[in-house]
């Protein structure tokens, strides 16, 4: 299968006001078309980091090496004119809270018709009618009436269906979700993964999706990239988060999480020394060359150490 | 021990809080009762919109109900105190440790002076102020350093620390806990609720735990009360009620935690009817 989404050995690094700090050391992962990959870590892990420089959205000021590859273009030597219509016309973003995405005062259509209009120039009928559409293709229904309501005048849940309607409006070809339902109810919240798998696999976009939650990424990706202080450490199929994590990061973070199942006397807590053990270990994954599993073959990228 | 040991902590008793904005009428709290139990944890479960805000907030005292009537260790709280000493009374019935530790700390003062001030209101045994909030800072496992910092420069799990520290520094007979864990990432959040445990074995202290999540709920609490649009669905041990839901929407909210069914073909799709 052909990778839509290649990214090799990428540093970041952001000056924090006093020092550099680097943001992602050395990070390779791929993307193919159809495909979820989940970031999971905690704040500061570098995951929002990682999708960030993919849309480059990085701080002017931020230092940034290793390579980029969009269906085989080199992302970080894009022009002005050529970085806007990738970001316009070949990737969706959706972020945590669809109130900041969306304008209080113009119309939910204003906002989801925006790139129909503007960059595929359609007529602003057109542009309404295919609408209606995307908002039945995120099970939104009566969608004329909803188009016509302000974003107050619907749930958060609702708001983040109409975020994604407006995020596939120019069918593009890479969808990033950053903690896409992390302010949302868990009903909700199912309801915004169903519609994200759905169109990933009906319209063979690559997903990545960024969350805190294990469990939820274990349940919705096909991939999952664990970060831990700037780099993936462990790369595996979400199938085996539950028994086949091998990291002790991953395995940490497994143990720590309370369940739904029993109570436990004591959660297992991470200490200092745990921290500095997963600095050290080695990662796991696609990064060890060789050793990737077979469902992992068709996604490592050739140019591994 | 008091005479009251045993005696219910919170009754809630066909509580009913009625919104009205701009002639619209909003019912978010609709004749709910039930009873916490002395010595047992609760959980309120529940989604956006499901009324467990509002009743915490009755509960604190901080609204009053429409109809009905709330009891805390015996004592009516539907009414707003009359007096100072009756507002320093109900204050160490109960407390509250609120999702967001930004919010609820004042930024312009340190930790240690932070506590001070709420010990010169409620003086502890003894009357050593200054070493009570330093005792208080080694329970949350604050070191002296953090203590004098301003809670500006401490992580949100140091900083929920501090509003543990806090509500302790009543001495409340309950912590009301709104989504006290929710912001915080997976290993802070597992050393917040094993310190609310330890803090629960050895000062005695109940907690009463407003949260969207469900094994939360399971890990803190003993039993739980289900809300769903303002309506009292479900009730029962937490361990009972979460694996054997009697009620579909207890179901539907157990289900909607993310699991391995979800990869099963179909299931996500029929649960959210989406696909």
């Amino acid at each position: 299968m052909t990778e839509l989404l290649e990214v090799e050995d990428l540093v970041v690094e952001l000056f924090d006001g006093a020092e550099w700090v680097r943001a992602l050391d050395g990070v390779s992962f791929t993307v193919a078309p159809g495909e979820i990959v989940g970031f999971i870590g905690e704040s500061g892990s570098g995951k929002s980091t990682a999708v960030n420089a993919v849309a480059r959205l990085l701080p002017a000021s931020a230092r940034v090496s290793g390579s980029i590859r969009f269906d085989g273009r080199d992302v970080l030597a894009f022009r002005q004119r050529e970085l806007a219509r990738f970001r316009s016309e070949e990737l969706g973003m959706v972020f945590q809270d669809p109130r900041a995405s969306v304008n209080p005062v113009t119309t939910v259509g204003e906002y989801v018709t925006e790139g129909l209009r503007k960059t595929k120039r359609m007529p602003r009928a057109a542009a309404y009618a295919r609408a209606e559409q995307l908002l039945g293709e995120v099970g939104i229904a009566e969608p004329a009436q909803r188009l016509a309501e302000y974003p107050h005048q619907l749930s958060g849940g609702m708001l983040q269906r109409a975020v994604i309607a407006a995020a596939l409006s120019t069918d593009p070809r890479l969808m990033l979700a950053d903690e896409a339902t992390t302010a949302l109810d868990v009903t909700r919240q199912a309801e915004i993964a169903a519609i994200l798998r759905a169109a990933t696999r009906g319209r063979g976009l690559g997903t990545i999706f960024i969350t805190h939650d294990l469990e939820l990424a274990g349940a919705l990706c096909d991939r999952i990239c664990v970060m831990y202080r700037g780099r993936i450490v462990e790369q595996l199929p979400a199938e085996e988060l539950h028994g086949g994590a091998k990291h002790p990061y991953t395995l940490a973070l497994l143990r720590s999480r309370p369940s739904i199942e029993e109570r436990m006397p004591r959660l297992p807590t991470i200490t200092a020394a745990d921290r500095e053990a997963f600095l050290t270990a080695p990662a796991v994954g696609a990064d060890d060359a060789g050793e990737a599993s077979a469902s992992e073959a068709s996604a490592s990228e050739g140019g591994a150490r | 021990m008091s005479a009251d040991q045993s005696a219910p902590a919170v009754v809630v008793d066909d509580v009913t809080r009625v919104f009205s904005k701009r002639g619209r009428r909003t019912v978010a709290v609709d004749a709910v009762s039930f009873t916490m139990r002395a010595g047992r944890d609760l959980g309120i479960v529940g989604e956006s919109g499901s009324g467990k805000s509002t009743l915490a907030r009755i509960i604190m005292g901080l609204d009053q109900p429409t109809s009905g009537r709330v009891l805390v260790h015996g004592e009516d709280l539907s009414s707003k105190p009359r007096s100072r000493a009756e507002r320093l009374r109900r204050a160490k019935l109960v407390q509250m440790v609120y999702q967001d530790p930004y919010g609820s700390l004042d930024p312009r003062q340190t930790v240690r002076s932070c506590l001070v001030e709420v010990l010169r209101l409620h003086p502890p045994r003894g009357g050593n102020v200054a070493a009570r909030a330093s005792e208080l800072g080694d329970l949350v496992g604050l070191t002296p350093a953090q203590l004098d910092r301003s809670p500006v420069g401490l992580s949100g799990g140091q900083r929920q620390r501090v509003a543990i520290a806090r509500a302790l520094a009543v001495e409340p007979r309950l912590i009301i806990l709104d989504e006290a864990v929710a912001a915080l990432d997976i290993s802070i959040q597992a050393q917040i609720l094993n310190l609310l445990a330890e803090l629960r074995d050895e000062l005695g202290t109940a907690y009463l735990l407003i949260s969207h999540d469900l094994a939360v709920v399971r890990q803190l609490t003993d039993d739980v009360v289900v809300l769903h649009h303002g309506r009292l669905v479900e009730q029962g041990e937490t361990g009972a009620v979460l694996d054997e839901p009697a009620e579909d929407y207890t179901r539907r909210l157990r289900d909607s935690i993310p699991s391995r069914h979800w990869r099963e073909p179909g299931m996500l799709e029929e649960l959210t009817r989406v696909g």
